[in-house]
């Protein structure tokens, strides 16, 4: 698709880009700690994936392969949205394919087939600061993250504990990054933290609305946050993709009907395709090949 | 430092979006692996001492945002010059004001507590040096460890001696705090974080 | 069987072209014509162009169309737009002492110099429906006035002669200086928002507030929540000139002339240990007219001076944080509206956890109710 004119490569000006560029980088150098940007008003609403958004524009070249998921999803309309937006806007090509990918923006979710040194993750995030639910003072918070005082965090996670017998966290999932700073990983469930900790990729979060980015570099030691007698674990499921029978994948559950029917799916489209096509087939599959 | 008018013109980038883009990539990779050599390309011609390299390391990351410090044979009207008119930064003086400081070599460099290390609060705010290192895997070697590192990594490049290690170490010791430095080989860079760890 | 949801594309394609025609509405009603409601529809042009920080009323009043009448939507166009333009400086502060004046008012004073103005005003309307207006009808011609008013004073310089005023940069007067010695104002859109922020950025901020936001807050400074004894010593609408200096003229040109309303409140205040009593100011300024807004933004400034002031911090709309983190509404609203974007990924972990704690309360019952069976047997 032609480039639209009037607008520069990938929408943002020059001097924009230079200025998330050098906010990349500093992230990149102190791991899990939230740089400010002088983040823009892109032209889509603020929780639609700005900060995403701008990070991908600022890193994207002509040569670059894009994929853009939400809820592990190409096709979700919001990732189409998006796709759609660098096409236009930079003309590159896109892709569905988590393998043919060379920069992954993502919402909610990282793709289940492992990730390469080539490929960089850049995560939409709404609300980067891991404290913020705990404290809602920015003023406050910094200074935490400051003098490394994590324990209202772990004060919190120790009562879910002791409250309902587990960590009623569920997705982001608060981390620690190389030992010092906490940090959120985006609302991905947490069955998708053990992908972040030394992951061969370069992982990129972008927060637009709150103004934030923030980096975890490839092979970095990041730690779901936990307690001796309550190790950190993610979540499991009983039943295997309905589609293409995977059992280690994140599955969403689809209600079939209104009575209590219901199916689970793997939530990485490309992932379940690419298992149906190689011959795996679930127990929805299978029933209806016995027909 | 006086103006352009006498002095000879050296172009920037011929395609400033996308050269800057390039060489930001290789900047980010280089930054996100410590250690590793990552090839950049120069515009042909920059008033020396500057190399080409370095040059594209300005063009792509510096405006009237970033302060730039010159430091050694670098403080001359015609990198001055050049840098200013291609990427509107104030040249300043005072190294505690400077965003990015340029070294022509490793023996220039100043006093680290000349250039600022960031805030408890904003790490953030913090210098990143750009040294002309000649060239890469000559020199002593030393290992790095850290984020960005699968296991270890040798590295050496021309200059880098025991007591420019010893400061780099000084630098990481005081992380989230500290300087972050980019090295200009021939054709490529290669970074040096403050989250990386050295060893002899 | 069941297949995966597909066709985003031409779901999205098909919903701009429904809203497209919901838009236009009945094609026998005549299309909107931009002049229209720039002209008919002025203090919403006035609003977008202020909370939409871009004063241009022709693509204000577009946007307005654009939005079938959603003034934040309109706002949200107008910003998008303004961070693709080009930069080439700044202009030199406006003078609204200089302002061509169409309405002026001050409570403080019965009369003054320059008059009480009311100029076009809602103030003195009776609140009935005019159903002449259905009918197209024009109103009657106005009868040339005096138009030219001359200079009209600032109502806060009367006190300020008389040592009562606090001077006009507040008592902080800690503005960051440049070498030229010229005071250093901070650019919202060129930094990221930082706590504690000096009063230059809280003006800013709240100038593209939402006006609703601003008018709730400053409502609960009079009832009480962070008091603080307001009068509006003035409120003023009327033109003033912007004045560039560009680089390479180095002489100042005249480049615009625009529309604002000015709002300075006047408040009590008791003194501290290094200050004697006087009087301290709150201030609002819009682009066009926007009473309501300039007036609920000259409370709010007041309200959160109160830790300059040695007040107690004690109500929202003196909490700087607070106030400044949710003063945005394109912010506001895409953060609260994005909520309508698939969560079934977060939901899902939600709904695992929730059912495998219920099952443990369920069996840990079970297991009790054997325990009391047990007992009871024995």
């Amino acid at each position: 698709m032609a480039e639209t004119s009037g607008y520069n490569f990938a929408y943002l000006d020059e001097q924009t880009k230079r200025m998330i560029r050098r906010a990349l980088l500093k992230a990149i150098a102190v791991p899990g700690y939230q740089v400010p940007f002088a983040s823009r008003e892109m032209p889509m609403p603020y929780g639609w994936g700005t900060g995403g958004i701008q990070v991908t524009a600022s890193i994207v070249g002509r040569d670059d392969v894009l994929k853009v998921i939400d809820q592990g999803a190409d096709d979700t309309t919001n990732a189409v949205s998006i796709r759609k937006f660098f096409k236009r806007t930079a003309g590159i090509e896109t892709t569905t394919q988590t393998h043919e990918a060379n920069i992954i923006q993502t919402r909610h979710r990282i793709p289940e087939e492992d990730l390469r040194a080539d490929q960089i993750m850049v995560f939409q995030v709404p609300i980067p600061e891991p404290l913020r639910f705990l404290e809602p003072r920015e003023t406050e918070t910094r200074k935490m993250h400051a003098l490394e005082e994590y324990g209202l965090m772990h004060v919190k996670l120790y009562e879910d504990i002791s409250q309902h017998g587990h960590i009623a966290t569920t997705y982001a999932y608060p981390v620690a990054v190389k030992q010092r700073y906490v940090m959120d990983p985006s609302p991905i469930p947490k069955f998708d933290n053990p992908k972040i900790n030394r992951s061969p990729a370069l992982m990129l979060f972008g927060a637009g609305r709150e103004k934030r980015i923030y980096a975890v570099p490839p092979f970095t030691d990041v730690h779901s946050l936990d307690f001796e007698d309550f190790p950190f674990e993610i979540q499991t499921w009983r039943e295997a993709c309905a589609l293409c029978g995977a059992t280690g994948s994140f599955l969403d559950e689809i209600v079939t009907d209104d009575a209590g029917g219901r199916m689970f799916v793997c939530s990485d489209t490309d992932f379940c395709e690419k298992r149906r096509e190689a011959g795996h087939a679930g127990p929805a599959l299978a029933a209806e090949g016995a027909v | 430092m006086s103006g352009l008018a006498q002095q000879e013109y050296f172009a920037g980038f011929g395609d400033p979006v996308h050269e800057a883009q390039a060489c930001f990539r290789s900047l980010m990779e280089a930054m996100s692996r410590p250690g590793s050599i990552v090839e950049v390309d120069g515009p042909c011609e920059v008033p020396a001492p500057l190399s080409p390299v370095m040059a594209s390391v300005a063009l792509t990351l510096c405006d009237y945002e970033t302060p730039i410090g010159l430091v050694g044979e670098l403080r001359s009207d015609a990198v001055a010059g050049y840098l200013r008119f291609h990427t509107s930064a104030p040249v300043v003086d005072d190294l505690t004001e400077a965003a990015f400081v340029f070294l022509p070599n490793v023996s220039a460099l100043p006093d680290l507590g000349t250039m600022r290390p960031g805030t408890a609060s904003y790490p953030d705010k913090s210098a990143t040096i750009v040294i002309d290192a000649g060239s890469f895997g000559t020199g002593l070697d030393v290992d790095l460890s850290g984020p960005g590192i699968e296991t270890h990594v040798c590295f050496s490049a021309t200059g880098l001696d025991a007591p420019f290690w010893r400061h780099a170490q000084a630098n990481h010791e005081r992380y989230p705090l500290g300087l972050d430095i980019i090295f200009c080989g021939p054709n490529a860079i290669a970074a040096l974080p403050r989250s990386t760890k050295i060893e002899a | 069987m069941y297949v995966p949801v597909k066709g985003g594309e031409r779901a999205i394609e098909n919903a701009h072209k429904l809203l497209a025609e919901e838009r236009r509405g009945n094609r026998d009603t005549p299309d909107l014509d931009v002049a229209q409601i720039d002209e008919q529809l002025a203090l919403a042009v006035d609003r977008v162009m202020t909370e939409g920080s871009l004063y241009d009323r022709e693509l204000a009043a577009l946007a307005i169309k654009q939005a079938r009448g959603d003034l934040i939507e309109a706002a949200f166009l107008l910003r998008a737009f303004r961070t693709t333009l080009a930069r080439f400086g700044y202009s030199i502060p406006i003078d609204t002492g200089q302002m061509v004046v169409r309405r002026r008012i001050s409570a403080t004073y019965k009369d003054l110099p320059g008059g009480q103005v009311l100029g076009p005003t809602f103030d003195y309307t009776h609140r009935l429906i005019d159903f002449s207006l259905l009918e197209g009808a024009d109103p009657e011609n106005l009868e040339e006035g005096e138009s030219d008013m001359g200079v009209t004073p600032h109502v806060l310089n009367i006190l300020d002669r008389e040592g009562l005023m606090e001077p006009a940069n507040g008592s902080s007067g800690a503005q960051e200086r440049g070498e030229d010695g010229e005071v250093h104002v901070g650019d919202l859109t060129r930094e990221p928002l930082e706590f504690p922020a000096d009063r230059d950025i809280r003006l800013q901020r709240l100038a593209r507030g939402d006006e609703g936001f601003l008018l709730a807050l400053g409502y609960s400074t009079q009832r009480g929540y962070g008091r603080n004894h307001p009068f509006a010593g003035e409120l003023r609408l009327g033109e003033v000139r912007v004045g560039f200096v560009p680089e390479e003229l180095g002489f100042e040109i005249e480049i615009a002339e625009i529309t604002v309303t000015e709002c300075e409140m006047v408040n009590q205040f008791k003194g501290s240990k290094n200050v004697s009593p006087q009087f301290t100011r709150g201030y609002g300024l819009t682009f066009g007219h926007c009473e309501r807004k300039a007036m609920s933004m000259a409370l709010v400034d007041r309200a959160l001076r109160a830790k300059e002031l040695d007040e107690e911090v004690e109500a929202p709309g003196q909490d700087e944080e607070f106030v400044l983190a949710h003063a945005d509404n394109v912010e506001a609203t895409g953060f609260v509206e994005h909520l309508k974007l698939p969560h079934y990924v977060d939901f899902q972990s939600e709904l695992e956890l929730v059912r495998r704690m219920r099952a443990e309360i369920e069996a840990a019952k079970v297991r009790n109710g054997d325990a009391e069976q047990i007992e009871a047997a024995e």
